[in-house]
């Protein structure tokens, strides 16, 4: 689906993101692969738009298997600050949408800085499969 | 002399046009994100939030000392219109010695969260809290309801926006003093309790909808950041001190980790370490203990008494995350009006903006409660010269008043100047 939203210049130069390629349409459209590279996860913010400190959003996630049909078992999100040593104020609800989708409510990185966004999987003999992917918000 | 004062003009207009050029693009940005200050955020859980004729009536509300069970206390004993709607104390003082300095109002209805210690997630439950609290106003719902029904002008007031008022006239029915909590609220039918409540409420929600007008005033440093908005960059609004001060702030002091945004504040919670006002009294419980009363609050915007309550503002309380952190941590206060603000911190800790600045430059005296206090909060070091820049910066945050009708309680009520 092609992205309409357009990003205002100033809002597009603050996100600052590190160690991924870009997938899909849309400034926040991501993908990074767990550490074994059994999985690749696939991102965005819905509606599409940069991540901005300290606004609550939502995130839609899908997951590829790159070593077979099995769906995950399970999925978790989390994001910390490591230099705060501290994470979200929020709870992120996780629900899952399809086979291999979710979708992340009241997602909120609420200070700028080095977040540590943690996205772990579940696999169907019950072993975790960990992706992380570090974005710098101004 | 007009020749020298053209030359001097024209010699300060190339160094501010020198210096404009040299603005760091993250400064800029960091200046474009903190103005102007929007309107507040809608609140579905109050639907009368923008409705004039409750503006009115909560404005009649805030002034009115009858709310207090001593009749000599209004909002407005705290919140002085004269100065910044907080009150120049370093605790509150309403019918007692409170325990926490009082924060401005002035763009409260941009917070998520109420209360120092965000125990309310809603301005309209924050207005009912001080009512019935012993040390501010003592008051109590059912007294509350009984003076607004007896009293034609807000009874008018109140029919208009909510319609009837619940005939509390019965004093067997609804016995004097009664409030969650006392025998006298015990005794009373539930029907009863949530025919007052519902009206109590609902006098929160004009006080909410007054509240929203106050917004903090334009200041110089909007007026700064809309000059570079335009492409227009004029250093002379706030002085080349101020600039500096905002350079530092924006920049290496690391002031906006915390204080960003068009209200200068995260409008979240930390705990920096500040030393306590009186070293004898309990710590602060903070957003640790705060988020245990707003969880068993009965005024919850995901509650009976919301007009929304599973809307997006109403899920926040659910969703809230608390961990170690949390203990002891103060909410982000807004730096917009601050020169006007003083005492500063929680307690009232420091007098002057000069004693903030000198905390955050040597963190002397901080008190490490446990391992999760700020971990990025480390002694700025910066030399009295680049303090007096911030100091200098920070008073630019200060703006125009409200307009003065909503600094005094509105005519054809009755009631006095505070």
């Amino acid at each position: 689906m092609q992205s309409t939203h357009a990003v205002p210049p100033l809002l597009a130069a603050t996100l600052l993101i590190s160690g991924c390629v870009s997938t899909g349409p849309g400034t926040t459209h991501r993908s990074t692969m767990t550490e074994d590279g059994r999985y690749r996860i696939n991102w965005h913010i819905t509606p599409d738009a940069p991540l901005t400190p300290n606004e609550y959003f939502e995130m839609i996630v899908t997951i590829e298997n790159r070593q077979g049909d099995a769906p995950p078992q399970e999925f978790r999100f989390d994001a910390t600050m490591p230099a705060h040593r501290h994470g979200m104020n929020t709870l992120v609800t996780a629900t899952r949408t399809g086979e291999t989708s979710w979708r992340l409510q009241d997602v909120n990185l609420h200070m700028p800085g080095e977040w540590v966004m943690t996205f772990d999987v579940t696999d169907e003999r019950g072993v975790m499969h960990r992706a992380s992917e570090t974005v710098t918000l101004e | 002399m007009k020749y020298t004062t053209t030359a001097s003009l024209a010699a300060t207009l190339l160094a501010m046009q020198a210096s404009a050029s040299a603005m760091p693009p993250p400064i800029k940005r960091a200046a474009l994100s903190a103005s102007p200050v929007p309107q507040p955020p809608e609140n579905p859980t109050n639907r009368v939030a923008d409705d004039p004729a409750a503006q009115q009536l909560g404005q009649a509300l805030f002034f009115d000392p009858n709310l207090s069970s001593t009749r000599d206390v209004s909002c407005a004993t705290c919140h002085d219109p004269a100065r910044a709607f907080g009150d120049g104390k370093a605790v509150a003082e309403g019918l007692q010695t409170g325990t926490v300095n009082t924060p401005t109002i002035l763009g409260t209805a941009h917070h998520r969260w109420l209360f120092l210690d965000g125990r309310a997630d809603t301005l309209w439950s924050q207005a009912l809290g001080p009512i019935e609290n012993d040390l501010e106003m003592g008051g109590a719902r059912t007294d509350v309801v009984r003076y607004v029904a007896s009293t034609p002008h807000l009874a008018r007031a109140f029919t208009e926006v909510f319609g009837s008022l619940p005939d509390v006239s019965d004093e067997a029915r609804f016995p004097e003093g009664a409030r969650p909590g006392t025998p006298q609220w015990d005794a009373m039918t539930e029907q009863d309790r949530a025919a007052v409540t519902r009206s109590f409420v609902n006098l929160g929600k004009s006080i909410e909808a007054y509240e929203r007008l106050l917004q903090p005033g334009e200041s110089d440093f909007d007026r700064w950041v809309a000059s570079i908005r335009n492409e227009a960059r004029d250093d002379s609004i706030l002085g080349e001190a101020a600039v500096r001060g905002f350079t530092l702030f924006a920049g290496d002091a690391g002031c906006m980790r915390c204080h960003f945004g068009p209200m200068l504040s995260d409008l979240e919670f930390h705990d920096l370490g500040i030393p306590p006002r009186d070293p004898a009294a309990p710590p602060m419980q903070g957003r640790g203990g705060g988020y245990s009363k707003l969880r068993a609050s009965e005024f919850r915007a995901d509650g009976p008494w919301s007009d929304a309550a599973e809307s997006s503002k109403a899920r926040r309380a659910a969703a809230a995350r608390i961990g170690p952190e949390h203990w002891g941590a103060i909410r982000t206060p807004t730096l917009r009006n601050v020169a006007h603000t003083a005492p500063y911190m929680h307690a009232g800790q420091f007098a002057t903006l000069s004693e903030v600045l000198q905390f955050y430059n040597t963190l002397d005296g901080q008190v490490r409660r446990h391992s999760h206090a700020e971990a990025v909060l480390v002694p700025l070091n910066l030399s009295d010269a680049q303090l007096a820049d911030l100091e200098t910066f920070v008073r630019t945050l200060s703006g125009d008043p409200p307009a003065d009708a909503l600094r005094h309680p509105p005519e054809g009520f009755g009631i006095s100047e505070p």
